[in-house]
Protein backbone atom coordinates (compact mmCIF):
# COMPACT_ATOMS: atom_id res chain seq x y z
CA UNK A 1 0.00 0.00 0.00
CA UNK A 2 1.43 3.36 -1.02
CA UNK A 3 2.39 6.09 1.42
CA UNK A 4 -0.23 8.52 0.11
CA UNK A 5 -3.02 5.95 0.26
CA UNK A 6 -2.06 5.05 3.84
CA UNK A 7 -2.08 8.71 4.84
CA UNK A 8 -5.40 9.25 3.09
CA UNK A 9 -6.98 6.30 4.92
CA UNK A 10 -5.53 7.49 8.23
CA UNK A 11 -6.97 10.98 7.77
CA UNK A 12 -10.37 9.66 6.66
CA UNK A 13 -10.44 7.30 9.67
CA UNK A 14 -9.60 10.00 12.20
CA UNK A 15 -11.99 12.45 10.52
CA UNK A 16 -14.83 9.92 10.73
CA UNK A 17 -14.09 9.23 14.41
CA UNK A 18 -14.27 12.95 15.21
CA UNK A 19 -17.47 13.30 13.16
CA UNK A 20 -19.07 10.29 14.90
CA UNK A 21 -18.18 11.55 18.39
CA UNK A 22 -19.53 15.00 17.52
CA UNK A 23 -22.75 13.40 16.22
CA UNK A 24 -23.12 11.36 19.43
CA UNK A 25 -22.63 14.49 21.55
CA UNK A 26 -25.20 16.38 19.49
CA UNK A 27 -27.53 13.39 19.76
CA UNK A 28 -27.02 13.21 23.52
CA UNK A 29 -28.11 16.82 23.75
CA UNK A 30 -31.10 16.45 21.42
CA UNK A 31 -32.22 12.80 21.15
CA UNK A 32 -31.16 10.89 24.22
CA UNK A 33 -34.16 11.41 26.46
CA UNK A 34 -36.45 11.04 23.49
CA UNK A 35 -34.98 7.59 22.91
CA UNK A 36 -35.01 6.64 26.58
CA UNK A 37 -38.68 7.55 26.83
CA UNK A 38 -39.53 5.68 23.62
CA UNK A 39 -37.75 2.56 24.79
CA UNK A 40 -39.23 2.80 28.26
CA UNK A 41 -42.57 2.03 26.60
CA UNK A 42 -41.13 -1.31 25.52
CA UNK A 43 -40.01 -2.33 29.01
CA UNK B 1 26.41 1.19 12.82
CA UNK B 2 24.76 -1.81 11.15
CA UNK B 3 23.24 -2.94 14.48
CA UNK B 4 21.86 0.55 15.10
CA UNK B 5 20.07 0.41 11.73
CA UNK B 6 18.82 -3.17 12.13
CA UNK B 7 17.55 -3.04 15.68
CA UNK B 8 14.40 -0.84 15.16
CA UNK B 9 13.39 -2.99 12.15
CA UNK B 10 13.75 -6.22 14.15
CA UNK B 11 11.77 -4.70 17.05
CA UNK B 12 8.94 -3.61 14.74
CA UNK B 13 8.88 -7.06 13.10
CA UNK B 14 8.66 -8.78 16.50
CA UNK B 15 5.91 -6.43 17.57
CA UNK B 16 3.98 -7.28 14.40
CA UNK B 17 4.39 -11.00 15.06
CA UNK B 18 3.15 -10.55 18.64
CA UNK B 19 0.12 -8.63 17.39
CA UNK B 20 -0.57 -11.35 14.81
CA UNK B 21 -0.34 -14.02 17.53
CA UNK B 22 -2.81 -12.02 19.63
CA UNK B 23 -5.36 -11.94 16.78
CA UNK B 24 -4.96 -15.69 16.17
CA UNK B 25 -5.59 -16.36 19.84
CA UNK B 26 -8.59 -14.05 19.84
CA UNK B 27 -10.07 -15.77 16.76
CA UNK B 28 -10.21 -19.04 18.74
CA UNK B 29 -12.39 -17.30 21.35
CA UNK B 30 -14.94 -15.93 18.87
CA UNK B 31 -17.76 -18.29 19.83
CA UNK B 32 -17.25 -17.44 23.51
CA UNK B 33 -17.39 -13.73 22.67
CA UNK B 34 -20.58 -14.29 20.62
CA UNK B 35 -22.29 -16.17 23.47
CA UNK B 36 -21.23 -13.52 26.01
CA UNK B 37 -22.46 -10.71 23.73
CA UNK B 38 -25.82 -12.46 23.21
CA UNK B 39 -26.23 -12.78 27.00
CA UNK B 40 -25.14 -9.20 27.70
CA UNK B 41 -27.42 -7.72 25.04
CA UNK B 42 -30.33 -9.67 26.53
CA UNK B 43 -29.41 -9.37 30.20
CA UNK B 44 -32.88 -8.12 31.26
CA UNK B 45 -31.87 -6.67 34.65
CA UNK B 46 -30.04 -3.65 33.20
CA UNK B 47 -33.02 -2.61 31.03
CA UNK B 48 -33.85 0.44 33.13
CA UNK B 49 -30.33 1.83 32.73
CA UNK B 50 -29.33 0.77 29.24
CA UNK B 51 -32.40 0.48 27.04
CA UNK B 52 -31.86 4.01 25.72
CA UNK B 53 -28.45 3.04 24.33
CA UNK B 54 -28.17 1.57 20.81
CA UNK B 55 -26.29 -1.73 20.81
CA UNK B 56 -23.68 -2.61 18.15
CA UNK B 57 -25.75 -5.50 16.75
CA UNK B 58 -29.14 -6.38 15.31
CA UNK B 59 -30.91 -7.34 18.53
CA UNK B 60 -34.65 -6.67 18.76
CA UNK B 61 -35.48 -4.22 21.57
CA UNK B 62 -38.98 -5.62 21.86
CA UNK B 63 -37.46 -8.89 23.14
CA UNK B 64 -38.65 -9.28 26.77
CA UNK B 65 -35.02 -9.63 27.91
CA UNK B 66 -33.37 -7.04 25.62
CA UNK B 67 -31.16 -4.64 27.56
CA UNK B 68 -30.26 -2.28 24.70
CA UNK B 69 -31.99 -0.62 21.75
CA UNK B 70 -31.71 -2.05 18.24
CA UNK B 71 -30.06 0.63 16.03
CA UNK B 72 -32.25 -0.25 13.04
CA UNK B 73 -35.44 -0.14 15.13
CA UNK B 74 -34.35 3.22 16.55
CA UNK B 75 -33.57 4.68 13.10
CA UNK B 76 -37.04 3.66 11.91
CA UNK B 77 -38.57 5.16 15.01
CA UNK B 78 -36.85 8.48 14.32
CA UNK B 79 -37.79 8.29 10.61
CA UNK B 80 -41.43 7.66 11.53
CA UNK B 81 -41.29 10.70 13.84
CA UNK B 82 -39.54 12.65 11.04
CA UNK B 83 -36.54 13.42 13.21
CA UNK B 84 -32.90 12.92 12.28
CA UNK B 85 -31.38 10.06 14.35
CA UNK B 86 -28.15 11.86 15.32
CA UNK B 87 -27.47 9.75 18.40
CA UNK B 88 -28.02 6.38 16.72
CA UNK B 89 -26.10 7.27 13.55
CA UNK B 90 -23.26 8.61 15.70
CA UNK B 91 -22.97 5.31 17.59
CA UNK B 92 -23.27 3.26 14.38
CA UNK B 93 -20.68 5.52 12.69
CA UNK B 94 -18.24 5.28 15.60
CA UNK B 95 -18.49 1.49 15.76
CA UNK B 96 -18.11 1.28 11.96
CA UNK B 97 -15.09 3.60 11.91
CA UNK B 98 -13.34 1.69 14.67
CA UNK B 99 -14.05 -1.94 13.75
CA UNK B 100 -16.00 -1.95 10.46
CA UNK B 101 -18.36 -4.93 10.28
CA UNK B 102 -16.55 -6.81 13.06
CA UNK B 103 -19.65 -6.35 15.22
CA UNK B 104 -21.53 -8.64 12.81
CA UNK B 105 -18.93 -11.36 13.27
CA UNK B 106 -18.35 -10.98 17.00
CA UNK B 107 -21.34 -9.42 18.77
CA UNK B 108 -24.49 -9.99 16.72
CA UNK B 109 -26.69 -12.69 18.32
CA UNK B 110 -28.57 -13.22 15.06
CA UNK B 111 -25.29 -13.70 13.18
CA UNK B 112 -24.22 -16.31 15.71
CA UNK B 113 -27.61 -17.99 15.39
CA UNK B 114 -27.11 -18.21 11.61
CA UNK B 115 -23.72 -19.84 12.09
CA UNK B 116 -25.25 -22.38 14.47
CA UNK B 117 -28.03 -23.22 12.00
CA UNK B 118 -25.51 -23.65 9.21
CA UNK B 119 -23.87 -26.45 11.21
CA UNK B 120 -27.01 -28.58 10.81
CA UNK B 121 -26.39 -31.61 8.58
CA UNK B 122 -28.38 -30.34 5.58
CA UNK B 123 -27.36 -30.03 1.91
CA UNK B 124 -25.27 -26.86 1.48
CA UNK B 125 -25.55 -24.29 -1.27
CA UNK B 126 -22.83 -21.78 -2.15
CA UNK B 127 -23.95 -18.49 -3.64
CA UNK B 128 -21.76 -15.60 -4.70
CA UNK B 129 -22.04 -12.14 -3.14
CA UNK B 130 -23.00 -10.62 -6.49
CA UNK B 131 -26.38 -9.40 -5.21
CA UNK B 132 -25.00 -7.81 -2.02
CA UNK B 133 -26.63 -4.51 -3.04
CA UNK B 134 -30.04 -5.87 -1.93
CA UNK B 135 -29.19 -4.95 1.68
CA UNK B 136 -28.75 -1.30 0.62
CA UNK B 137 -32.11 -1.47 -1.15
CA UNK B 138 -33.75 -2.82 2.02
CA UNK B 139 -32.03 -0.11 4.10
CA UNK B 140 -33.30 2.64 1.80
CA UNK B 141 -36.84 1.36 1.34
CA UNK B 142 -37.93 -0.44 4.53
CA UNK B 143 -35.79 1.45 7.07
CA UNK B 144 -35.86 5.01 5.73
CA UNK B 145 -38.41 5.76 2.99
CA UNK B 146 -41.35 3.56 4.07
CA UNK B 147 -41.28 4.71 7.75
CA UNK B 148 -40.94 8.34 6.60
CA UNK B 149 -43.99 8.04 4.35
CA UNK B 150 -46.24 5.76 6.40
CA UNK B 151 -45.02 6.45 9.99
CA UNK B 152 -44.66 2.71 10.53
CA UNK B 153 -41.49 0.72 11.30
CA UNK B 154 -41.72 -1.53 8.26
CA UNK B 155 -38.48 -3.44 8.63
CA UNK B 156 -39.33 -4.30 12.26
CA UNK B 157 -42.73 -5.56 11.14
CA UNK B 158 -41.06 -8.13 8.86
CA UNK B 159 -37.67 -8.70 10.55
CA UNK B 160 -37.05 -12.42 11.23
CA UNK B 161 -34.74 -11.52 14.15
CA UNK B 162 -37.64 -9.59 15.71
CA UNK B 163 -40.05 -12.47 15.19
CA UNK B 164 -37.61 -14.91 16.78
CA UNK B 165 -36.50 -12.75 19.71
CA UNK B 166 -39.68 -10.78 20.39
CA UNK B 167 -42.71 -11.93 18.39
CA UNK B 168 -42.74 -15.58 19.45
CA UNK B 169 -41.66 -15.06 23.13
CA UNK B 170 -44.22 -12.26 23.62
CA UNK B 171 -47.04 -14.40 22.25
CA UNK B 172 -45.96 -17.34 24.41
CA UNK B 173 -45.67 -15.22 27.57
CA UNK B 174 -48.81 -13.13 27.24
CA UNK B 175 -52.30 -14.67 26.80
CA UNK B 176 -53.67 -11.17 26.08
CA UNK B 177 -51.34 -10.77 23.06
CA UNK B 178 -52.39 -14.22 21.81
CA UNK B 179 -55.91 -12.95 21.24
CA UNK B 180 -54.53 -10.19 18.95
CA UNK B 181 -52.76 -12.52 16.51
CA UNK B 182 -53.66 -11.64 12.90
CA UNK B 183 -52.47 -12.16 9.34
CA UNK B 184 -49.30 -10.09 9.85
CA UNK B 185 -48.12 -12.44 12.59
CA UNK B 186 -48.45 -15.45 10.30
CA UNK B 187 -46.66 -13.57 7.49
CA UNK B 188 -43.84 -12.89 9.96
CA UNK B 189 -43.73 -16.56 10.95
CA UNK B 190 -43.60 -17.50 7.25
CA UNK B 191 -40.67 -15.09 6.64
CA UNK B 192 -38.88 -16.52 9.68
CA UNK B 193 -39.45 -20.07 8.42
CA UNK B 194 -37.98 -19.22 5.00
CA UNK B 195 -35.06 -17.41 6.68
CA UNK B 196 -34.31 -20.37 8.99
CA UNK B 197 -34.41 -22.80 6.07
CA UNK B 198 -32.08 -20.51 4.10
CA UNK B 199 -29.67 -20.20 7.04
CA UNK B 200 -29.26 -23.95 7.35
CA UNK B 201 -28.41 -24.26 3.64
CA UNK B 202 -26.52 -21.00 2.83
CA UNK B 203 -23.85 -19.28 4.92
CA UNK B 204 -25.21 -16.22 6.75
CA UNK B 205 -27.78 -15.24 4.07
CA UNK B 206 -29.35 -12.55 6.27
CA UNK B 207 -26.00 -10.77 6.80
CA UNK B 208 -25.12 -10.93 3.10
CA UNK B 209 -28.32 -9.87 1.37
CA UNK B 210 -30.79 -8.50 3.90
CA UNK B 211 -29.30 -6.88 7.03
CA UNK B 212 -29.66 -3.08 6.86
CA UNK B 213 -27.27 -2.65 9.80
CA UNK B 214 -24.64 -4.54 7.82
CA UNK B 215 -25.41 -2.19 4.93
CA UNK B 216 -24.71 0.79 7.18
CA UNK B 217 -21.38 -0.66 8.31
CA UNK B 218 -20.21 -2.03 4.94
CA UNK B 219 -18.87 1.30 3.57
CA UNK B 220 -16.75 1.66 6.72
CA UNK B 221 -14.82 -1.57 6.09
CA UNK B 222 -12.16 -0.01 3.78
CA UNK B 223 -11.51 2.94 6.14
CA UNK B 224 -11.98 1.41 9.60
CA UNK B 225 -9.18 1.26 12.17
CA UNK B 226 -9.45 -2.55 12.21
CA UNK B 227 -8.67 -3.86 8.72
CA UNK B 228 -7.37 -6.92 6.95
CA UNK B 229 -4.48 -6.84 4.52
CA UNK B 230 -3.07 -9.46 2.19
CA UNK B 231 0.55 -9.80 1.11
CA UNK B 232 -0.20 -10.48 -2.56
CA UNK B 233 3.36 -11.69 -3.29
CA UNK B 234 3.01 -14.52 -0.78
CA UNK B 235 -0.61 -15.51 -1.51
CA UNK B 236 -0.87 -18.82 -3.39
CA UNK B 237 -4.57 -18.33 -4.36
CA UNK B 238 -5.55 -21.64 -2.73
CA UNK B 239 -9.04 -20.27 -1.84
CA UNK B 240 -8.77 -21.60 1.73
CA UNK B 241 -9.87 -18.14 2.97
CA UNK B 242 -13.09 -18.39 0.97
CA UNK B 243 -13.74 -21.97 2.13
CA UNK B 244 -13.65 -21.01 5.81
CA UNK B 245 -15.26 -17.58 5.41
CA UNK B 246 -18.77 -17.41 6.95
CA UNK B 247 -19.82 -14.90 4.26
CA UNK B 248 -18.01 -16.51 1.31
CA UNK B 249 -15.56 -13.66 0.62
CA UNK B 250 -12.45 -14.27 -1.51
CA UNK B 251 -10.21 -12.29 0.84
CA UNK B 252 -7.14 -12.05 -1.44
CA UNK B 253 -9.22 -10.30 -4.11
CA UNK B 254 -10.58 -7.65 -1.78
CA UNK B 255 -9.52 -7.66 1.89
CA UNK B 256 -11.66 -4.55 2.48
CA UNK B 257 -14.83 -6.09 1.05
CA UNK B 258 -18.02 -4.61 2.47
CA UNK B 259 -19.36 -8.12 3.03
CA UNK B 260 -16.42 -9.17 5.26
CA UNK B 261 -17.45 -9.47 8.92
CA UNK B 262 -13.87 -9.53 10.32
CA UNK B 263 -14.28 -12.89 12.01
CA UNK B 264 -10.53 -13.58 11.47
CA UNK B 265 -11.23 -17.14 10.39
CA UNK B 266 -9.17 -16.54 7.22
CA UNK B 267 -6.29 -15.10 9.27
CA UNK B 268 -6.03 -18.23 11.38
CA UNK B 269 -6.60 -20.71 8.50
CA UNK B 270 -4.38 -19.21 5.79
CA UNK B 271 -1.70 -21.86 5.00
CA UNK B 272 0.95 -19.25 4.12
CA UNK B 273 -0.16 -16.68 6.75
CA UNK B 274 -0.34 -13.91 4.18
CA UNK B 275 -3.51 -12.35 5.67
CA UNK B 276 -2.94 -10.04 8.61
CA UNK B 277 -4.79 -7.54 10.73
CA UNK B 278 -3.70 -3.95 10.24
CA UNK B 279 -4.72 -0.75 11.89
CA UNK B 280 -4.99 2.75 10.57
CA UNK B 281 -1.72 4.53 11.35
CA UNK B 282 0.35 7.36 9.92
CA UNK B 283 3.08 5.79 7.70
CA UNK B 284 6.52 6.29 9.24
CA UNK B 285 10.01 5.92 7.76
CA UNK B 286 10.75 2.93 10.06
CA UNK B 287 7.48 1.21 9.12
CA UNK B 288 8.14 1.66 5.40
CA UNK B 289 11.68 0.39 5.70
CA UNK B 290 10.45 -2.61 7.67
CA UNK B 291 7.72 -3.51 5.20
CA UNK B 292 10.15 -3.16 2.28
CA UNK B 293 12.65 -5.50 3.95
CA UNK B 294 10.33 -8.01 5.62
CA UNK B 295 8.64 -9.37 2.48
CA UNK B 296 11.73 -10.92 0.83
CA UNK B 297 12.89 -12.27 4.21
CA UNK B 298 9.60 -14.03 4.85
CA UNK B 299 9.51 -15.50 1.34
Amino acid sequence: MGKHRKRFLFLINRGLIILAVATILAGLALDHWHMVLRNAILL
Amino acid sequence: MADEQKSPTVTIKREREDVQRFWLLLARWRTTVQVTAALLLNSYFTQGLTKGLPCPALNCYACPAAAFACPIGSIQHFAARRRFPLYVLGVVGLVGTLIGRASCGWFCPFGWFQELLHRLPTPKLRLSNRFHWTRYLILATLVVVAPLLTRQAWFCQLCPAGTLEAGIPTVLLSPHIRTLIGTLYWIKIGILGVALAGMSVIRRPFCRWICPLGALWSPFNPVSSFRLSVEQERCIRCNRCQEVCPVDVRVYENPSSGTCIRCLQCVSECPVTCISVTSSSWPTEAGRAESAKSTPELC
